[in-house]
């Protein structure tokens, strides 16, 4: 469990990671930490942001989880400037992408 | 909806567990092409009995026959435990899987792998989390499998004693790898692919200093094959050749994902499988592995062992990060590197370092192929130097030497770089 707190963390730093390279520069941010899955949304405003970008994100989130590379590799997200979008895609169950032309919203959920 | 999606993935996940079934199956049943199964089997007695250090060929110590059976072995086995776990046959998966089937050539075997396996089940078990979360550790993590075999064989200890005290540290050591692979790729931020390799160096260097203070050395061991560049070729060839077919029959012969396959770093964690599929994975892994064929051939090496090896574990990875495109400069400049220092290119320490050295690629796919060059010129010293620390005991020497250059190399490129970035 002492890994958990850690892993959101990282993840939220990646999602942070994401915004700032996508210019979003102000970022409201969000984290739950329940007993049996953690939950981190960012929201912030933004221009325009490419149809394809958004569909990419979408699909990243809802991925498969991979146990096979968690223990091993999860320390790379959030940790620098190189982007490990797909990496944190098989740290979480699922995730939502909420944008409406000003707000981009996102939601991930990871069960413990 | 969601039934189909599942039925569809786990049909797909069957293909790819057949297909590398195949290629492990193939390594097995060819040992008999070899040599008769007398004398695989006498051949297999006294691999397993080897101290397995850097660098044994058990196509010497062996035979090619009983080589190729132990790599069949180690590759079924390793399947076996990752189908059993309900493991994703991905591009981490195989990469571990052929990098197995590769040091099955000089220096891992059925008897040294075990205890380091096990001790990362009990890892496993201590933090009550699923095996499938430790496999690649544990796949990865028996880069140390000497350890194992020297304790056992090599110190001179009585042989009960020997192989208790070696089994003991195998297991020791597989309990505290996990932690350290996954806190050490951080050294290197991903652009060094062989993250156990630069692990295990650490880990082999502290065992190694203990070793040493109780005045048990490791001999310097240099035991390569010679003369097989015909047969070992064509076999080779013919593995590499069917990858290609096998993409052709699974995705036909568009080569657009190839194309996009190339614009990928490599950095830690690309799985090739993921991002674009798996045949035109299989398509990328037969083509680096005649890449570096041709590379060994055309500067004049021999194929032995260690250079199967060298050569499996870049297709392996080719399901993990590494593409032509991102691979050549390496190469590159470890030939160059060659040219101008002490090893020729067509020793064995030259071709090993060509071809495992291709660790780096993340940089050129990067930065961009000078800097891949350069990152190649500077591993080729590097990973002569730092052997001894380890004492031939950590089989992913270049993995070791990798995550140094590439902790020192990208720091100083990122640092030039936003400075660029901030003067525009």
């Amino acid at each position: 469990m002492r890994d958990e707190k850690s892993k959101l963390i990282k993840i939220m730093n990646e999602l942070v990671r994401f915004y700032l390279k996508n210019g979003i520069h102000h970022v409201e941010m969000q984290l739950d930490y329940d007993k049996d899955h953690g939950m981190v949304s960012l929201t912030g405003c933004c221009g325009k942001m490419e149809e394809s970008v958004l569909e990419d994100l979408n699909q990243i989130l809802n991925s498969p989880r991979k146990d096979e590379t968690e223990e091993y590799y999860w320390n790379l997200i959030g940790s620098n400037d190189f982007s490990e979008m797909h990496l944190l895609g098989s740290l979480v169950d699922c995730g939502e992408v909420f944008y409406d032309g000003c707000n981009l919203k996102i939601n991930v959920k990871r069960k413990y | 909806m969601e039934n189909v999606v599942n039925k569809s993935l786990q049909h797909s996940e069957e293909l790819k567990y057949r297909i590398i079934i195949g290629y492990s199956l193939f390594m097995l049943l060819t040992s008999f092409f070899f040599n008769t199964p007398r004398e695989i089997v006498q051949g297999m007695g006294r691999i397993i009995v080897s101290p397995s250090l850097l660098l044994s060929d058990y196509m010497v110590i062996g035979n090619i026959g009983s080589s190729t059976a132990n790599a069949g072995i180690l590759m079924l086995s390793s399947i076996f435990i990752a189908k059993k776990n309900k493991a994703l046959m991905n591009g981490p998966l195989i990469a571990a899987i052929f990098t197995i089937g590769g040091f099955a050539f000089f220096g891992k075997n059925i008897y040294n792998v075990i205890s380091i396996v096990t001790g990362v089940y009990l890892h496993s078990l201590i933090k009550k989390e699923h095996f499938t979360k430790f496999l690649l550790p544990a796949f990865f993590g028996t880069a140390l499998s000497p350890l194992v075999s020297q304790v056992s064989f090599g110190f001179g200890f009585a042989l009960p004693l020997g192989i208790l005290l070696g089994n003991i540290l195998g297991i020791l050591i597989g309990i505290i790898l996990p932690p350290l692979a996954s806190s050490f790729v951080r050294f290197h931020n991903g652009f060094n692919l062989y993250n156990i390799g630069f692990t295990a160096g650490i880990t082999g260097m502290l065992f190694m200093s203990f070793f040493r203070s109780f005045e048990l050395q490791t001999p310097p061991t240099s035991i390569v094959y010679q003369g097989g560049n015909l047969v070992l070729g064509s076999y080779l060839l013919l593995i590499f050749i069917s990858m290609i077919v096998v993409k052709l029959i699974i995705s036909g012969p568009n080569l657009d994902k190839f194309k996009k396959l190339m614009t990928y770093s490599g950095r830690l964690v690309t799985d090739f499988v993921t991002l674009e599929g798996f045949g035109v994975t299989m398509f990328n892994m037969g083509l680096l592995g005649i890449i570096g064929l041709i590379y060994v051939l055309l500067v004049g090496g021999e194929i032995s062992g260690p250079v199967i090896g060298g050569l499996f574990t870049l297709i392996g990875f080719g399901a993990f990060g590494k593409h032509p495109k991102n691979i050549m400069p390496l190469i590159v400049g470890v030939y160059i590197a060659s040219l101008l220092k002490t090893w020729e290119a067509s020793s064995v320490s030259g071709l090993l370092t060509a071809l495992f050295g291709t660790t780096l690629a993340p940089i050129s796919g990067q930065y961009g192929w000078k800097f891949g060059i350069l990152a190649g010129f500077i591993h080729m010293s590097v990973v002569t130097n730092i052997g001894y620390l380890h004492g031939g005991m950590n089989l992913y020497n270049n993995g070791f030497s990798g995550g140094f250059v590439a902790a020192i190399l990208v720091p100083i490129i990122e640092s030039f770089k936003k400075e660029q970035e901030d003067e525009r």
